[in-house]
């Protein structure tokens, strides 16, 4: 217990220190009231993430509560799915900088199945959910292949091929080929729209958007967590990833496990593209503009790299920007909460950093240095 | 403690690893800040706060794991950190000829062009000593300097220690080899448990009387541990373990056990094999192992060990050549089917091969068996056979702390040792390979490794030992190979010992016959 | 104890706060209030607009120009709204709008605007402005479509407008909801005057298009475009190049995509490629000052400001007229759901005013003048799909 608190504190305090970085620049914005504006953000953002508790008291409609939790939730989802590709990639070794690009092939794969596959309920969702995550994987699998057999740079390959995924599927199998049908004259952003029986079922009616997704990224977080911890197979992954020559030594096939954790990665953001596209837009919008796959890399290392922990961070910053959008209802930029996000991140990052200049800083330095001589003692040590 | 250092003196400072000499040095290499008391540098107190201050008071170390960047040059690595520049660039040639001027002047053979991953130890540590030097090092302190050298090698250090005496500097020598202590130092200084505990001259005292100031109450701890688990431990290991002769009434080490020859484990012709730079490493080695012996691999390092045992546990492929090792070919040998055979491996290079340090005690004890019990239970992990299996491990071999859910880079060097010891030998291999299994352990971890092999020895097992330090091998094994540049060289049975002889195929020398 | 104390001293700076907000505009889905009940307080109007934000000299900034400038009379400084004078509205006035300068009196509406970061952001966006107790929530691009729909249909009781774009349903078939207007725009009346301009202006007897997605929206820019080049010069619309970058938010694929254009002789282009029109604008600014009689033809707003001496025109689209409008419908207790499809006659797309000089100006504007009132009149019905420029005939000026 208290070597995990030990491990969650630098995530915690960086988290927290954002939090108060960020205040103190909305404030500082203002010409007057800085400080209570930047408190009523904080409160907007809280309360849009976390239901609107005041306005429910007062006796509005449950809704206030239910549809900020839905967002905050499918935003925790996204984060979360995302999260996971980055750390199981890390946890063998493997920078996955391409989350974005897999999602994307995610989200294509099963806005494809979604509305033109015809399929019962009970199927059709898991065949939308697995179409997703093969393209994921398959898209992750290529960056994989390339650094098993020809020695290519992950972070290279996966980086280019986020460009790769943007080209071939926003700007053409969307446009193009895969484009939705409208009537004549009428415009449509993005592919056909899904059929109803692979829209995942909303959990809490129309009441909130919360919807299967979420159950979704909970179980993915956990069953990552058990397979790495619990499972002979996770448990040769993360030797691999932290001392791949003793694991090869070991008898464990590194190459397998490698390509493994690649490819679940690549399944992990191709499902939170899934979950987007059955979830809540119904279909592959014009562009997947947001970039939930580059933010899985801040949640993972904010998350400590660990399912659970990722779990926490995805949570806390989908609250975060689900209820951020919520600030400019006070004229506060909306791009806050991804300031939030990128501090902490950078907090996490430059904590050794950071650790290493303090300790300099706490060894007072001596002035001048003696010539060199060739006699030295050491008396009562 | 208190300790005067005079000019143009060689020292040596013996002691176990833990009593205090490694600490002592990095105080006066400005890693460590002495929580009290002061350094004095020609009668003026100093502070050293960093490695910086004590080169610009001219005290150079070399440390027992080389602080060189591989791919660079000698050259470059000599003087990485004051390089020479012209025009704001890097003056390559000019870092040459003042390398190669340090080199003649100190009289030491080494090509300032030749990168250093292509050296061997031996050459990698004279750059290191040249390092220090070319650095102005007046003060000179050896961490371990002779753990990986040939006699040959070992004998050539100690003139270059010597010839730097000679010229006027100091030279701090860190051993525990009692024997070339002996014969190189001016002066001895005995640590125990952080207090200098003797200061003597060689001319007044015997390696015997030393290793007695050594080992002190620690003797009593490791004997009295084995007579506790009901094992028999030699009481000779520990003088062998300091690289004193056992029984020596004629300087010739005693027999060893195990002179039952068993069914052959593992018969190899024309073995060859390419090293990690693409070149052949191995160029046609024959090689049998049986049952219940010992079987020495001696040379110089760089001329073929690795990749052989490398080959013999399945991580590096033959070029040519066939074996029977456990009643399969050699030929094709992957790491898994190794060690389902029940082939067992210490490798040299701990950290990288033998253990994942981030990993806590138990999973690198379970690490190559994970997949069976009682480390496992079908897919999933078996966490109490697991913790179960390690705290024996841990308290049969005496591994410090007994803790097994610290990360292994919690424990010291020898603790590390024992654990990927235990963990092999637990497995209870037919043929174990091991690869320098004592470098840079203390006294009692070396006895209890060398009881340990043994003890397999005795139980059937083929070992097969790689070691550097030739007196291990002469100490251990009942049969020697000696190689050069990937070929056998040499083969002695222990009836045949002949150092010097040895020494000589080590360095390239034919013999006869096989 | 102490963090009770906290807790404690929380809630009351929350109910605080609340309350507080319970007096000013935005009042809240808890009460909510009939426009013409309160008709002291100004009403609330809600805008989403898209990821593409404010300030995009185009689009969202004709639609925010319409509901803060015009309807609301306030204009957006450093993150306030501050009061405007008439003379800001005069200012922001096309020359062809002149005369309706009188009619746009401010409103007793309070805007509230959110911009969005990402596609899934448009729902939750318009529903917290319908919570917020939004009588009339505008979306603003037909990227909002979907998200319209689905607000619309959770909450029968609010007002939508849905600028761009019908309501379509799952099969993209057009869907009719009591309470969504929705604006269209005839974008081929206004493109055939720009292109007819432009062929009055060629020397090369070369033009370009570039548009982004070629989406049938966008397609209605290059017919009409067509159309009026074929009008004015038919040679020219034989050789018209016509390139779609696949984007709309990539300026170096336009600017790429000119700078071919131009090597190949074209001396007008027009684009409708959002910010990836910018980079048009650069690489004809740029073979400007290489010394080449280049123009570039703007859309949405006027560009004119972006490069003043090598915008030919634009073609203007008055989301910023279809917001004061439905503004001021409701205001007036008039809104209504209807299908509004805005062309020349409308004022819903017009030609922007031609700041440039060149040879014949004066003869080549009144010969687009004329055009325009016979597309006005009905005279003259210009084709919207390609199927249809085929037989398209017009009679030169």
């Amino acid at each position: 217990m208290g070597e995990r608190t030990r491990q969650a504190l630098p995530s915690v305090l960086s988290v927290l220190l954002s939090l108060v970085v960020c205040w103190q620049l909305i404030a500082l914005t203002r010409d007057t009231d800085g400080t209570a504006v930047a408190t009523a953000a904080y409160l907007e953002m809280l309360w849009g993430g976390i239901g609107d508790w005041p306005r429910f008291i007062e006796g509005a409609a449950v809704t206030v509560l239910t549809r900020p939790l839905g967002e905050a939730a499918m935003k925790a989802a996204l984060l979360t799915l995302t999260g996971l590709s980055v750390a199981v990639a890390f946890k063998v070794g493997l920078f996955n900088i391409g989350a974005q690009g897999q999602m994307l092939l995610g989200a294509l794969a099963a806005a494809v199945v979604g509305a033109h596959v015809t399929l019962p309920g009970v199927l059709h969702i898991p065949a939308a959910l697995l179409g997703a995550a093969v393209a994921g994987a398959a898209w992750a699998g290529i960056a994989g292949a390339l650094k098993l057999y020809r020695g290519v740079h992950e972070v290279i390959s996966t980086i280019m091929l986020n460009w790769v995924a943007v080209r071939l599927v926003d700007n053409w199998l969307v446009v193009g080929p895969l484009r939705g049908v409208a009537e004549a004259g009428a415009s449509i952003s993005g592919t056909a729209e899904i059929h109803p029986t692979s829209q995942l079922p909303r959990l809490l009616g129309d009441s909130s958007r919360l919807n299967l997704g979420f159950i979704l990224a909970v179980v993915a977080a956990v069953t990552v967590w058990a397979w790495l911890a619990r499972t002979r197979s996770g448990f040769e992954t993360r030797a691999v990833g932290l001392g791949d020559e003793a694991a090869r030594a070991a008898g464990i096939p590194v190459a397998r496990r490698a390509g493994f954790a690649m490819a679940l990665a690549g399944a992990l953001a191709g499902l939170a593209g899934a979950v987007l596209v059955l979830g809540t837009e119904g279909r592959y919008p014009g562009t997947l503009g947001a970039p939930y796959g580059f933010d899985g890399i801040a949640i993972a290392l904010i998350g400590n790299n660990h399912p659970l922990g990722v779990g926490a961070a995805a949570l806390f910053f989908g609250v975060l920007r689900a209820g951020g959008t919520r600030m400019q209802l006070l004229d506060v930029h909306k791009s806050f909460p991804e300031l939030i996000q990128g501090l902490a991140l950078l907090f996490v990052a430059g904590r050794l950093i950071w650790l290493a200049a303090l300790r300099r800083r706490s060894t007072p330095t001596v002035a001048t240095a003696a010539p060199p001589a060739p006699a030295a003692q050491v008396p009562h040590a | 403690m208190s300790l005067d250092i005079g000019a143009g003196e060689l020292l040596a400072v013996v002691g176990e690893n833990g009593a205090g000499k490694s600490s002592l040095m990095n105080v006066l290499y400005g890693l460590y800040h002495p929580d009290s008391g002061e350094v004095s540098v020609d009668g003026r107190s100093v502070r050293l706060k960093s490695p910086g201050d004590a080169i610009a008071l001219g005290i150079g170390m070399v440390h027992q794991h080389f602080m060189l960047v591989p791919t660079l040059t000698v050259a470059e690595n000599v003087v990485l950190g004051r390089e020479p520049t012209r025009r704001g660039l890097f003056d390559w040639e000019r870092a040459v000829r003042e390398v190669a001027a340090t080199c003649e002047r100190f009289g030491f053979v080494l090509d300032p062009r030749a990168r250093v991953d292509t050296l061997t130890v031996g050459s990698q540590q004279k750059v290191e000593i040249v390092k220090a030097l070319h650095r102005g090092a007046q003060v000179l302190i050896l961490d371990e300097p002779t753990a990986v050298l040939t006699p040959q090698e070992a004998d050539e250090l100690a003139r270059v220690m010597r010839g730097l005496v000679a010229q006027g500097r100091t030279v701090v020598l860190i051993s525990h080899k009692l024997k070339e202590v002996l014969g190189v130092a001016d002066r001895i200084a005995v640590m125990r448990r952080g207090r200098l505990v003797a200061e003597v001259r060689p001319s007044e005292t015997s390696a015997t009387a030393l290793a007695a100031l050594m080992v002190g109450e620690s003797q009593r701890a490791v004997t009295g541990h084995a007579a506790a688990s009901g094992e028999k431990l030699p009481s000779d290991a520990l003088m062998e373990a300091v690289g004193l002769p056992v029984r020596g009434d004629d300087g010739r080490p005693a027999p060893g056990g195990g002179e039952k020859p068993g069914d052959v484990l593992l018969e190899a012709t024309g073995l060859q094999a390419r090293g990690d730079n693409g070149c052949p490493a191995l160029r046609g080695v024959d090689l049998a192992v049986r049952e219940g012996e010992i079987v020495g691999i001696a040379g110089v390092d760089g001329n073929g060990q690795r990749e052989l045992a490398e080959v013999l546990t399945g991580l590096r492929p033959l070029t040519a050549g066939r074996g029977t090792l456990l009643g399969g070919a050699l030929t094709g040998l992957t790491p898994a089917q190794a060690r389902a055979r029940g082939v067992g491996h210490v490798p040299e290079d701990r950290l990288r091969r033998a253990v994942v340090k981030a990993l806590s005690v138990e999973e690198n004890i379970a690490l190559g068996r994970h997949t069976g019990p009682p480390f496992a239970r079908g897919l999933w992990i078996d966490f109490a056979g697991r913790r179960e299996r390690a705290q024996t491990l841990l308290a049969s071999y005496d591994v410090r702390p007994p803790e097994p859910t610290l990360p292994l880079q919690a424990l010291s060097g020898g603790n590390q040792q024992k654990v990927v010891v235990a963990r092999e030998l637990d497995a209870r291999p037919r043929l174990l390979v091991v690869v320098q299994p004592t470098r840079g352990l203390d006294i009692g971890a070396v006895a209890q490794v060398h009881a340990r092999l043994r003890e397999a020895r005795a139980q059937g097992t083929g070992v097969v030992l790689v070691s550097l330090d030739l007196e291990e091998v002469l100490a251990l094994a009942d049969r020697v190979y000696v190689l050069f540049e990937g070929r056998v060289t040499g083969q002695f049975t222990r009836a045949e010992y002949d150092e010097r002889e040895m020494g000589r195929r080590m360095l390239g020398a034919e013999q006869a016959h096989g | 104890m102490t963090l009770r104390l906290q807790v404690l001293a929380l809630t009351a700076l929350l109910c605080a706060c609340s309350k507080q907000k319970e007096e000013t505009p935005p009042s809240g889905a808890s009460a909510p209030a009939s426009a013409q009940q309160e008709a002291k307080k100004p009403l609330p109007v809600g805008l989403v607009i898209d990821v593409g934000g404010r300030g995009d000299h185009s689009f969202n900034d004709a639609a925010l120009r319409g509901l803060e400038l015009w309807a609301a009379g306030k204009r957006y400084e450093g993150g306030k709204y501050v009061d405007a004078t008439p003379d800001d509205v005069r200012k922001s006035l096309p020359g062809h709008l002149a005369s309706i300068a009188s009619t746009l009196q401010p409103l007793p509406i309070q805007p509230v605007v959110l911009q969005s970061k990402a596609q899934e952001d448009y729902v939750p966006n318009l529903q917290l402005l319908v919570d917020r107790g939004s009588q009339l929530t505008i979306g603003n691009g037909y990227l909002l479509a979907n998200a319209v729909r689905s607000s619309a249909q959770e909450n029968p009781q609010a007002r939508f407008l849905l600028i761009d774009s019908q309501v379509l349903d799952a099969q993209g078939k057009t869907l009719r909801l009591p309470n969504v207007r929705t604006v269209l725009f005839k974008e081929h009346e206004g493109s055939f005057l720009v292109g007819a301009l432009a062929g009055l202006v060629t020397k090369t007897n070369k033009v370009g298009f570039v548009g982004g997605i070629e989406v049938p929206l966008i397609q209605r820019f290059e017919v009409g475009y067509r159309a009026g080049v074929k009008t004015t010069k038919p040679e020219a619309a034989q050789a018209l190049m016509s390139v779609y970058t696949g984007s709309f938010n990539d300026m170096a694929a336009g600017k790429q995509v000119a700078q071919d254009l131009i090597a190949k002789g074209a001396d007008v282009i027009f684009h409708a490629a959002g910010s990836d029109g910018i980079g048009v604008i650069q690489a004809v600014k740029e073979a400007r000052a290489a010394g080449k009689s280049v123009y570039a033809i703007g859309v949405d707003s006027d560009q004119s400001h972006v490069a003043p001496e090598a915008i030919l025109t634009s073609m203007l689209k008055h989301t910023d007229l279809v917001v004061y409008q439905a503004a001021k419908d409701l205001v007036d207790g008039k809104f209504t759901a209807t299908e509004q499809v805005l062309g020349l006659k409308e004022n819903g797309v017009a030609m922007a005013e031609v700041r440039v000089d060149f040879p014949g100006k004066a003869e080549a504007l009144q010969k687009v003048e004329a055009l325009r009132q016979r597309v006005v009149s009905g005279q003259l019905q210009v084709p919207s799909v390609p199927a249809d420029l085929a037989t398209f005939q017009a009679a030169a000026p």
